[in-house]
């Protein structure tokens, strides 16, 4: 059995790579809803462009707290 | 017997400019990348807003798991942070995580929604597909392909709210342009028939 340090260790590992991948996919959606506003403009345009940006800014929140919590 | 084709008055009486609306007709402030000079959008339409009802209901659901499992323990008497190898801050963290899935989730569930228009203007239909990830497909016909349209709606629930399928046969390369699940569909079927008589002084 592992020792406990070592699996807090693993999981905290886990984790920080499993929100690195989500940091990547909240940049693809943000990337993704800056094209469709080009395509289409619309009344919330502006406000989505916003939102996805506001969603990066919550996964890189959440990595921070994962790295920095012990 | 021919009539003479109706005005765009009579034809589009209302405007009808929702922000999240599913039927908006004659919009303000909508633009579309490949618009021409001269070119007016008509119809904006998208899935009904009752078709999110599912993962609005999952949303709610998953939403108060953790709260509802929090009590459940109470009730059992089960303090986790009684238990050595829990931290509060991994408890913590877990929240955060399981939050943010959610709100991930609802948000490219809201986009997928949100971006899957179908525009009618004054010179044709246009199909914008928008899936996150997967694909983003805009498809479109001029008025004066248009030959034929149908709309169907089957099922309890499309029935109760008054929306479904509504398909267009063109002449065109793309045989066929399905609304799919679009609110009022003998309306927008009549309305599209309508323009497109309107615009190319078809006797109806």
């Amino acid at each position: 059995m592992l020792p406990d340090n070592l699996l807090f260790f693993t999981i905290k590992l886990l984790l920080v790579v499993l929100l690195l991948i989500y940091l990547l996919i909240a940049i693809l959606i943000a990337r993704q809803i800056i094209l469709m506003n080009k395509a289409i403009k619309t009344k919330l345009s502006g406000l989505l462009n916003l939102v996805g940006l506001a969603h990066i800014g919550l996964v890189f929140i959440v990595l921070v707290v994962v790295i920095v919590v012990n | 017997m021919t009539h003479k084709a109706e005005s765009l008055q009579q034809i589009l009486p209302k405007k009808r400019n929702g922000v999240i609306s599913s039927v908006v007709v004659l919009p303000d402030k909508m633009e579309f990348e490949t618009q021409n000079p001269n070119e007016k959008v008509y119809i904006m339409l998208r899935r009904h807003i009752i078709t999110n009802l599912g993962w609005i209901l999952s949303l709610i659901f998953f939403g108060f798991l953790p709260p509802l499992i929090s009590i459940i323990l109470n009730y059992l008497k089960i303090d986790i942070y009684q238990i050595e190898e829990v931290k509060q801050s991994y408890i913590m963290a877990s929240f955060m995580i399981w939050y943010l899935i959610l709100f991930t989730f609802s948000f490219m569930k809201f986009l997928d929604w949100y971006f899957n228009i179908y525009v009618v203007t004054n010179e044709r239909l246009i199909d914008f597909d928008f899936s996150p990830f997967a694909y983003h497909k805009i498809s479109e016909t001029g008025l004066d392909c248009i030959v034929d349209a149908t709309q169907e709606s089957i099922g309890f629930i499309p029935m109760l709210f008054n929306y479904g399928d509504v398909y267009i046969q063109t002449a065109g390369e793309k045989r066929e342009f399905d609304f799919t699940s679009v609110p009022r569909p003998a309306w927008v079927r009549d309305k599209i028939m309508d323009l497109r008589d309107m615009i190319f002084k078809k006797p109806k």
